[in-house]
């Protein structure tokens, strides 16, 4: 049973209830008592936080905003004024943003209390938050186990307790591996959807802002309050936002769900399958009718993905120079030797892969034979995948081929790129996708993901409340 | 020359690349590590997508990441270049909205 005057995450409602800032305090010391175990914030803003529970207690309640009171926290390569901001990396270990982010100024004007900035990939270039510069984060569910990235700090600070929603960012899934790794909810917004603005640019053709959270309704209410056109990110649509909080409030099976075949699923280790094929059932009892479909070829799809990801990268980073942005190095004196001397130190190897790539396939010679063709592939890829559902049907895929990995595994080069066989497709195709937690493999959580045509959130928030009902 | 690194490419190409993308390759088994990761990619990855370009007639190259979309440059965003002075450009006439592209990078000392 829930308290008069707070929701189910257990905070404070507009209309009234618990000392905001008492409440607050609470979930400061929470979070840094977990935090401890697994280390998903870099930055816990104590002092911004009280600041704003105290500011926000004042308002008499017709003022208060939808999200009054409500503690967030926000992946580090969303700019939030006044805070670091480092993207995970040393190039940027010594920058404070100096302005919020779109996303982070409308959470603020509907009475969000950001709590502090988490933990995540350098860039939000892996699969595991582990290659930030100040080490991983740890799996709730697990702690000598990866937690999933590049939104790897977002989703353990749900998962843990420490916030009811976060922010994260996804690439090419960076959303949905962390939510499934720890058995919570996380969208992935339509390409357009949600402003970019404020946000440290990865793969522009790809990254959008998402939710994470443990109740499918705490993501609806915070999507409605960032979704959005904003005149500072030309890629931003001026689509009508609907009541995506209304919408996980009504739990429906879809009638169709469009899965994919038993040969994509072969590739999942034995738990995985299992676990799939009961998602599976659990939709045919809900009354939702089921057609199987096959996945583009996993080399073309991570291929392309690979090939435009890293392309854009190797644009994106140029600015990181220890000039115009980054911490600066000195080399032999001259200003390119200092740039390369910036950048050596300060980019991770696995950023400094991605950027070597970039450089190459949009190299003299390359640049149309692999870059134009990955673009076409893109297309045709996305063709594909709308070309097997309708208004109104998903498609249903996993995310993840098996547990999460233990820390201390050794992992081989490219090993997790092939992990993103699932997620990427989403992000290929500018579709929105909805990771959600279906049960355990194993005694570790298990997550699937619904995709919906275009602009179709509410929808999936909606199927997605039927299946984790 | 150097040895293949991938597909039609042999590390001293692929260091000089590196010196164009102002980053030193990573040493040791952290090189051997992102050398086999670069033969992956370039030359499996890249060989497949080609081929599924060339057999996909209707795939035309432009963006596809969602209605709506135009261009991922915020319009204060800072633009700039390799202080070599290859300088970035859209290049629409590809098809690229999305992207800013270097100047041809290779081919030159």
């Amino acid at each position: 049973m829930t308290p008069a005057g707070e929701d189910p995450s257990g905070f404070p409602l507009p209309s009234g209830g618990r000392d905001l800032p008492g409440a607050t305090a609470a979930a400061l010391d929470h979070a840094e008592a977990v935090d401890r175990r697994i280390h998903a914030f870099l930055h816990l803003d104590r002092e911004g936080a009280t600041t704003t529970a105290r500011r926000l207690a004042q308002q008499p309640p017709a003022a208060r905003g939808p999200l009054f009171g409500l503690p967030v926290a926000v992946k580090d390569n969303i700019a939030v004024r006044g805070l670091p901001s480092t993207s995970g990396s040393a190039v940027l270990g010594n920058y404070r943003a100096p302005y919020d982010a779109t996303v982070v100024e409308r959470l603020r004007r509907a009475g969000a209390v950001i709590l502090g900035t988490t933990n995540l990939d350098e860039f939000g270039m892996g699969s595991a938050t582990t290659s930030g510069f100040r080490g991983p984060t740890r799996n709730p569910a697990d702690p000598e186990r990866i937690v999933g990235g590049s939104s790897g700090g977002p989703a353990a600070a749900v998962a843990s307790g420490a916030v009811p929603v976060a922010l994260g960012t996804d690439t090419g899934g960076s959303v949905r591996l962390p939510a499934a790794h720890t058995g919570i909810f996380g969208i992935r917004p339509t390409y357009g959807r949600v402003s970019r603005f404020g946000i440290t640019a990865y793969a522009s053709s790809f990254d959008q802002v998402g939710c994470l959270a443990a109740h499918p309704g705490d993501i609806g209410r915070v999507l409605s309050v960032i979704s959005g056109a904003d005149p500072r990110d030309a890629t931003s649509a001026d689509r009508e936002v609907p009541d995506f909080a209304a919408a996980a409030t009504r739990p429906t099976f879809p009638g169709t769900v469009v899965a994919c075949s038993d040969e994509d699923v072969a590739i999942l280790d034995s738990p995985s399958r299992t676990a799939f094929h009961r998602v599976l059932r659990r939709f045919e009892a809900g009354g939702s009718t089921i057609r199987r479909f096959r996945l583009p070829e996993a080399v073309t799809t991570i291929s392309a993905y690979y090939v435009l990801a890293c392309a854009e990268a190797s644009s994106n980073l140029a600015r990181f120079d220890g000039m115009r942005y980054g911490s600066r190095a000195e080399g032999d004196g001259t200003l390119a030797a200092a740039i390369r001397a910036s950048r050596t130190a300060g980019f991770g190897d696995e950023v400094r892969l991605r950027i070597l790539l970039g450089t190459t396939v949009l190299s003299q010679g390359y640049r149309d034979a692999v870059y134009a063709a990955a673009t076409a592939a893109r297309k045709a890829i996305r063709d594909r995948l709308l070309g097997h559902f309708d208004r109104g049907e998903f498609l249903l895929i996993p995310i993840a081929r098996t547990a999460p990995r233990h820390l201390s595994d050794p992992v081989e080069a490219g090993q997790d790129y092939d992990g993103d066989r699932f997620t990427i497709l989403a992000s290929l195709a500018g579709l929105p996708a909805l990771a959600i937690p279906a049960g355990e493999r194993d005694g570790l959580p298990f997550g699937v993901e619904l995709m919906a045509p275009p602009w179709q959130e509410a929808a999936l928030l909606s199927a997605g409340a039927a299946l984790a009902a | 020359m150097g040895h293949r690194v991938a597909d039609g490419i042999k590390s001293d190409e692929f260091f000089r690349i590196a010196a164009l993308a102002s980053v030193a390759p990573p040493e040791g088994e952290t090189r051997t590590r992102n050398l086999l990761a670069a033969r992956k990619v370039l030359g499996t990855y890249t060989s497949r997508v080609v081929e599924t370009a060339r057999t996909e007639p209707e795939a035309q190259p432009g963006g596809s990441s969602g209605e709506g979309a135009a261009c991922p440059l915020r319009p204060d965003e800072p633009q700039g270049g390799f202080p070599d002075g290859k300088a970035f450009e859209l290049a629409p006439e590809r098809g690229e909205r999305f992207v800013q592209v270097p100047r041809v990078l290779g081919g030159g000392s």
